[in-house]
């Protein structure tokens, strides 16, 4: 005999769901720094290019250790 | 209220020399690339949030019916399973709070980007618009109440001061009033204000500051279609175009000139050479050097109100009131250039004082005013050679004066135009010759800059005419958000300054282009400094060249000087 279904939601997430969309918050993470890392050839001479290529490469090191957690997200979901 | 963002991104730069297409390409290209990654980043902390939210909701409300279907492999009970999906929770919601953070990084830099190449234009919201427009039909509205209420003082004023020029021409009219204290040397601020009124009325013109120049135009507007066009309005639509003629705020001006003209005594303007012995200390350490920066000449331009400039340990030049200061400038090639300090409003009506409220109205007039009258005097006693390059330095009153003579053709026939710099001055009413270098500094809570009824992105612009303006409130500075709430301290030239420090931290190319221009006539090899205190007296008082010990000097004029 099959249960009732629930009016409800399930509220028991599926691990390999919840993992999928980490997995595809990392990619967005991952082309975004593409993105950036191709603004940095800028082919523009000037103190405010500069400036841009030092915030941008900044911002790039910030990604690197905010993908590094997504990782681990996406680990303990696996386990 | 405040947005809490660096100076540097709480400004608007109008006007300037573009960037080549080649480079404004590439800037473009560079600023998209660090938008779609915005974009990218958003979704992703997007994606986080909503993961964190479906482990956490598993987490803390489980369904009442259905028995839990997750079976982590690693997890064999209940306990260990809501602790790994607490874990992964937590770190998905740190993720999406650093993803956050990139996403606003990213998009400022494409933001900072854009701005410093000159390629940002702040749009305004459709909210905005209605916004602008209602307070600009209402404050209309009240001006033409007010016009129609005012119409026989200001048509009875306009009679008088005519009826007056025509029976007083060349006849002594009056003496000036007695004497002008000798100014005392204030001691420097140790400290910028970093704190200001906080009161109710502090906290709503933090709010409504912006819609100021609505407010001005508005009511210049109304005030304007209850006048006919007068011979003021034709003579000025002949020598500087139709749209000068027709201009609300330079009418409105006009109409309150001729009220303020009509009270105060009919007077000459002259100015008066100052020695040592007038100044209330030593001479400036700067008097023997050139300024070298923009922001320098205008610091010395503050340097001449009697109470000081209020830059941090900055002396004051111990001067009198209404005193002006010409630069001569001498560069390494041999030649010459001049730069003129003209400081700004330091009394209400003053019979004695040139820089008050009636050459204030003068100028918004587009009218003869006395200040530009002392400039070209002084300017002449100085022995400026007509192809020698003056720039312009003004602040306040000084700033509507600076772009008044360089508007003037009858001034550039005796001088030529080197450049013009304003800090908080309404300019937006004057027509520029091209070719000549101009920076104007405004922020959105001073008022006096908007009171030419234009905000500072409405301002004239030209490739080398720029304007720098800034919402205040907005800054992390406590200075600024301090000064965002008060009038008086949006407006003193310290505020001006830091606006300046942040268009050049910004490195904004209009802003290097502009300065870079003015800084050659600025700096030099050697310098010389003189002082002049410009005065207004009745004119059988004054005796041309009257010759050393002829006669004593007017009453107001400093002890030791001789008219000129």
């Amino acid at each position: 005999m099959t249960p009732p279904a629930s009016p409800f939601p399930s509220p028991a997430p599926d691990p390999a769901a919840v993992r999928g969309v980490v997995l595809a918050a990392r990619s967005d993470a991952v082309d975004a720094a593409a993105g950036a890392r191709r603004s940095l050839a800028v082919a523009w001479e000037s103190t405010a290019a500069d400036r841009f290529r030092d915030d941008v490469a900044a911002l790039l090191a910030d990604l690197d250790a905010d993908l590094r957690l997504l990782e681990e997200a996406a680990a303990v979901l696996a386990r | 209220m405040t947005r809490g963002l660096p100076p540097e991104e709480t400004l608007t730069v109008a006007g300037g020399r573009a960037l080549s297409r080649v480079d404004a390409e590439a800037v473009h290209g560079a600023a998209l690339l660090l938008d779609g990654a915005a974009e990218g980043l958003r979704r992703a902390a997007h994606r986080c949030l909503g993961a964190a939210g479906t482990l956490r909701g598993a987490v803390w409300a489980p369904d009442p019916v259905t028995p839990p279907a997750l079976a982590l492999p690693s997890a064999p009970d209940g306990a260990e399973v809501e602790a790994v999906r607490r874990a992964a929770a937590a770190r998905l919601d740190e993720a999406a709070a650093r993803l956050r953070a990139r996403t606003s990084a990213a998009e400022r830099c494409a933001w900072r980007l854009r701005l410093a190449a000159g390629l940002y234009r702040e749009a305004e919201s459709a909210a905005q618009r209605v916004t602008d427009g209602a307070v600009t039909l209402l404050a209309g509205a009240a001006g033409a109440w007010l016009g129609l209420q005012a119409l026989p003082v200001l048509a009875t004023a306009s009679v008088a001061g005519g009826v007056r020029d025509l029976l007083t021409t060349g006849a002594a009219t009056g003496t000036p009033t007695g004497p002008l204290r000798a100014a005392q040397l204030p001691e420097p601020p140790s400290a910028p204000v970093i704190s200001g009124p906080d009161g109710l009325l502090a906290r709503a013109w933090r709010v409504v500051a912006p819609l100021s120049d609505e407010v001005v135009a508005g009511v210049a507007t109304g005030l304007g279609a209850t006048r006919p066009l007068s011979w003021s309005d034709l003579r000025r639509g002949t020598a500087e175009g139709p749209a000068a003629a027709l201009d609300p705020v330079t009418r409105g001006a006009g109409s309150l000139s001729d009220v303020v003209t009509a009270l105060l005594p009919r007077s000459v303007t002259r100015v008066v050479p100052l020695t040592e012995d007038d100044l209330a200390g030593p001479p400036p350490a700067w008097a023997d050097r050139p300024a070298g920066t923009v922001a320098e000449a205008l610091a010395r331009t503050a340097d001449l109100y009697p109470q000081g400039s209020g830059v941090v340990d900055r002396p004051a030049a111990g001067v009198p009131e209404g005193t002006l200061a010409v630069e001569q400038v001498v560069h390494d090639d041999g030649t010459t250039s001049w730069t003129v300090l003209i400081p700004g409003t330091q009394a209400f009506l003053s019979p004695a004082n040139p820089f008050d409220a009636a050459t204030d109205l003068s100028l918004m007039a587009h009218e003869s005013a006395d200040v530009s009258v002392a400039v070209e005097q002084a300017l002449d006693a100085a022995g400026a050679a007509p192809d020698e390059p003056v720039v312009l330095v003004g602040h306040s009153l000084g700033g509507i004066a600076a772009v008044a003579l360089a508007a003037s053709p009858a001034f550039r026939a005796q001088h030529r135009v080197g450049g013009v710099v304003t800090a908080g001055a309404p300019t937006a009413t004057f027509a520029l010759p091209a070719g000549v270098p101009v920076l104007h500094l405004e922020n959105d809570e001073e008022l006096v800059s908007a009171v030419d009824g234009r905000s500072s992105g409405e301002n004239r612009t030209s490739p080398d005419r720029v304007t720098v303006g800034r919402r205040l409130l907005d800054s992390t500075d406590p200075a600024d958000v301090a000064a965002a709430g008060s009038i008086p301290l949006a407006h003193i030239v310290p505020t001006h300054l830091r606006t300046l420090t942040a268009a050049q931290r910004s490195g904004s190319v209009q802003v290097a282009g502009v300065t870079g221009r003015l800084e050659r006539l600025l700096d030099g090899s050697r310098a010389r400094t003189r002082f002049f205190a410009a005065r207004r007296a009745g004119p059988a008082a004054l005796v041309l060249a009257p010759g050393p010990g002829t006669t004593s000097p007017p009453p107001g004029v400093p002890t030791g000087a001789t008219l000129h």
